[in-house]
């Protein structure tokens, strides 16, 4: 069994479970070990929990197209009892699948022996009460909700609302609000499909909850703007409340101002104060109270600035990056390319670059941050900007949503980095 | 007639100098591949050259994005609005800095991915049939009523130009380093689309020439449209042949961008600003008889910026004769 590429990484609420997706519709589920004092080193680390196909491949028949089993997002969602969920998604159908436990079976049946095989009845001479024993732990995956037919375009979002009970998926042009129990209707929130498709200029790119306010959601536009939605507002949520937009900076205008802008992810901070979002080549935290420019700009790798047209050309210009806050807050992280991942501290404006590579991710070693040199000095370990290999990208990264731990997919690699990361923020 | 090309001769000039003249600093870094760096303005004197190459050269990316790729899977509907973004925003920015050329009737964008291949191959070949430069030949009435002005101005009765024009016509402006090889095998795909579909060529032929039929027309056929479409290779183009149908469903379906005729699509989004930035003299020299001035101007001002990966001396081949032959064989005179 060959990995695939994975397509999405996303921690559960308590970063006990991590869930991947990869582009064969695959979903595997890691969990993290107890920490154990039989086996320090293997503090808290994660093993395979569960894998299971999510999606299969589908064939539209109307358009003559495939339809992807690749995952776009996974996401879970709050757990209320001893089983786990988490709705996984592909370019139309989502799904919710329970993810449950069985460690225990009954023995002693009366009618059935060991094997299950039925028993000759004049064997059997008293009755007893079959017994749970413990049994080696086997996790049952089983699909419970199929939502499909809900989207006539590719959905590259989806969000569970706090309220534990919607949840919405967003597509290029719509986003649909769903009940978690209800499979065969959605309402539609917001519609952007111009009336003539000749007229369409922007697409919905991403769209999320807001972590506390259960009527209040938020999508960006491939035109680099953020409309944050009030459910209560209207039915049709076409209006937005407040709308995020940073001026176009004249002075670095170009072609591809437009494609570089285009918001690639955005994710509310924890406290719900904030958003995160992330273009081509920077991220952008947003204070919910100020709408006319980001309250903090990062630059991921403004080196590529003056490579734009030879991104444009060979299509790397239209990577989707993710990004992605820490527990507290005071951190965020993005992906970037050569298998290089960024960190930027709020609070102390440093940031450091780290590759994800077999080499750096030995156990228990410490990542050395990279450095990209643009001409002038170069240090021994350096990376050109000609060097760089833009086929390693880190689109997916996940943070642990209590501690340092983060989760960085490069292509068809899972790096899960623990600990020492903060300290290499010097 | 003498009076209104006189008319145009003079605008020519001005033109060339508004393209050329205004001041302003641009970023360029000449260490990249000639094509990268930032573009504050196209106004700007030496560097509108390079400016408008980038220009050409992103519509050209754009344009093999939206039409050469086939994939199995519904495309990106964020990418194709992105790219059509893209080849609007340079086909309004060719629209203003090109007042001589014709407002383009068909301003709607290129058809999008799901349809691209589709509408561009089938009708391809009478798109090729006709002579070159023709900026106005979209392919309907109106198109040709605007075409009428500029080219009766440079109504030249030289039918010899135009044959001579040819063989330079498909080194005109592409920057080498990236198009020539494209040319060729997209040319080479033109003419198989075109024997695939010899039924449509002759329809679109017929309706778009009026009296002018078919391919005949002296000439530069095929290769005249490298700088619009350079297109990276076409193997694909049978296989896109039988596909098309389901081209035309999937595009009704999205209904993004349909009912879009090749010529709207091709020549609607002809660069059309070298024109008027470089009417250069073609090999016989009769263009430069029509302008003399201008291009004369033109090559004097072009002269400094051999960084441009176009020679100077071969670079620019004229249009303006061959938009002369097109008008002439239109309107029948």
């Amino acid at each position: 069994m060959f990995a695939d590429i994975i397509s999405t990484v996303e921690f559960n609420h308590t970063g006990e479970l991590l869930a991947t997706g990869d582009k064969g519709g695959r979903v595997v589920i890691f969990q993290r070990e107890p920490e154990s004092k039989n086996a320090p080193h293997s503090q808290g680390e994660y093993d395979v929990y569960s894998t299971f196909q999510s999606h299969e491949p589908e064939f539209d028949y109307l358009k003559s197209l495939e339809i992807e089993e690749k995952i776009n997002k996974i996401k879970w969602l709050p757990q209320q009892n001893a089983a786990h969920s988490l709705l996984s998604t592909n370019d139309k159908t989502i799904k919710l699948w329970k993810i449950t436990e069985r460690d225990k079976r009954p023995e002693g049946y009366n009618l059935k022996d060991e094997e299950g095989k039925l028993k000759d009845l004049s064997t059997v001479t008293s009755l007893q009460v079959p017994v749970l024993k413990p049994m080696d732990l086997m996790v049952e995956v089983s699909p419970r909700r199929v939502f499909a037919n809900g989207h006539t375009y590719h959905i590259n979002s989806i969000s569970v609302n706090s309220d534990c009970e919607t949840y919405m998926s967003a597509d290029d042009l719509r986003i649909n609000l769903w009940h978690l129990a209800i499979t065969d209707r959605s309402f539609n929130i917001v519609d952007i499909k111009p009336a003539n498709m000749e007229d369409l200029t922007e697409v919905i790119t991403a769209s999320e909850f807001h972590p506390h306010h259960c009527n209040l959601f938020v999508y960006s536009s491939s035109k680099g703007s953020l409309r944050l939605c009030d459910m209560r507002a209207a039915a049709l949520c076409d209006k937005h409340s407040k709308l995020f937009e940073e001026p176009e900076d004249p002075s670095n205008r170009s072609f591809f101002s437009e494609i570089i802008s285009s918001v690639s992810d955005v994710k509310f901070s924890h406290s719900g104060r904030y958003m995160l979002t992330r273009d081509y080549l920077t991220v952008k935290v947003w204070d919910l109270n100020m709408e006319a420019r980001p309250i903090e700009t990062y630059q991921v790798h403004d080196y590529l600035r003056s490579k734009l047209c030879s991104l444009y050309e060979n299509d790397c210009i239209f990577d989707k990056f993710e990004c992605a806050w820490n527990g507290s807050d005071s951190v965020i992280m993005t992906g970037a390319y050569n298998n290089f991942f960024r960190m930027f501290d709020r609070n102390t404006k440093r940031d450091v670059t780290l590759e994800a590579s077999r080499e750096s991710s030995k156990p228990r070693a410490v990542l050395k941050p990279r450095r990209v040199c643009v001409g002038g000095k170069r240090r021994r370990d350096d990376i050109s900007v000609d060097s760089l290999d833009f086929t390693k990208k880190i689109l997916h990264t996940a943070w642990h949503p209590a501690e340092n731990i983060i989760a960085i997919a490069a292509t068809n690699n899972l790096y899960i980095f623990q600990d020492k990361v903060n300290s290499d923020m010097h | 007639m003498s009076s209104i090309r006189t008319e145009h001769m003079r605008r020519l000039p001005y033109q060339a100098r508004y393209m050329l003249g205004k001041g302003g600093k641009r970023k360029f870094d000449e260490h990249e591949d000639g094509l990268e760096g930032k573009i504050v303005s196209p106004s700007d004197g030496p560097s509108k050259v390079s400016y408008t190459l980038q220009r050409q050269t992103i519509f050209n990316i754009s344009l093999m994005k939206l039409y050469n790729h086939r994939p199995l899977t519904e495309p990106s509907l964020q990418k194709t609005v992105l790219i059509n973004n893209m080849l609007r925003r340079i086909q309004e920015e060719l629209k203003q800095e090109g007042s001589l050329r014709p407002a383009f009737p068909a301003s709607s964008p290129p058809a999008a991915a799901a349809d691209p291949l589709g509408a561009s191959a089938r009708e391809a070949p009478p798109a090729f049939s006709q002579p070159a430069p023709a900026p106005c030949e979209l392919g309907g009435a109106a198109a040709l009523e605007a075409c009428l002005t500029p080219a009766s101005l440079l109504e030249d009765d030289d039918p010899d130009t135009f044959c001579t024009s040819s063989p330079a016509a498909p080194a005109r402006l592409a920057p080498p380093a990236l198009l020539p090889p494209e040319k060729d095998s997209f040319s080479s795909a033109l003419d198989e689309i075109e024997e695939l579909c010899p039924t449509s060529t002759s329809t679109e032929a017929a309706e778009a020439d009026g009296p002018k039929g078919d391919s005949s027309s002296g000439g530069p056929g095929a290769p005249q449209r490298p700088e619009g479409l350079q297109d990276g290779g076409r193997p694909e183009d049978p296989k896109l042949m039988d596909s098309l149908p389901g081209n035309f469903e999937i595009t009704a379906s999205t209904g993004f961008l349909t009912d879009l005729t090749l010529d709207d699509i091709l020549f609607a989004d002809i660069d059309t600003s070298m024109y008027d930035f470089d009417p250069c003299t073609s090999a016989s020299g009769t263009a430069s008889k029509m302008s003399p001035v201008s291009a004369d101007d033109l090559l004097k001002t072009l002269a400094p910026y051999s960084s441009q990966p176009v020679a100077p001396s071969q670079p620019f081949k004229m249009d303006l004769t061959e938009l002369d032959h097109i008008m002439e064989v239109l309107v029948g005179s």
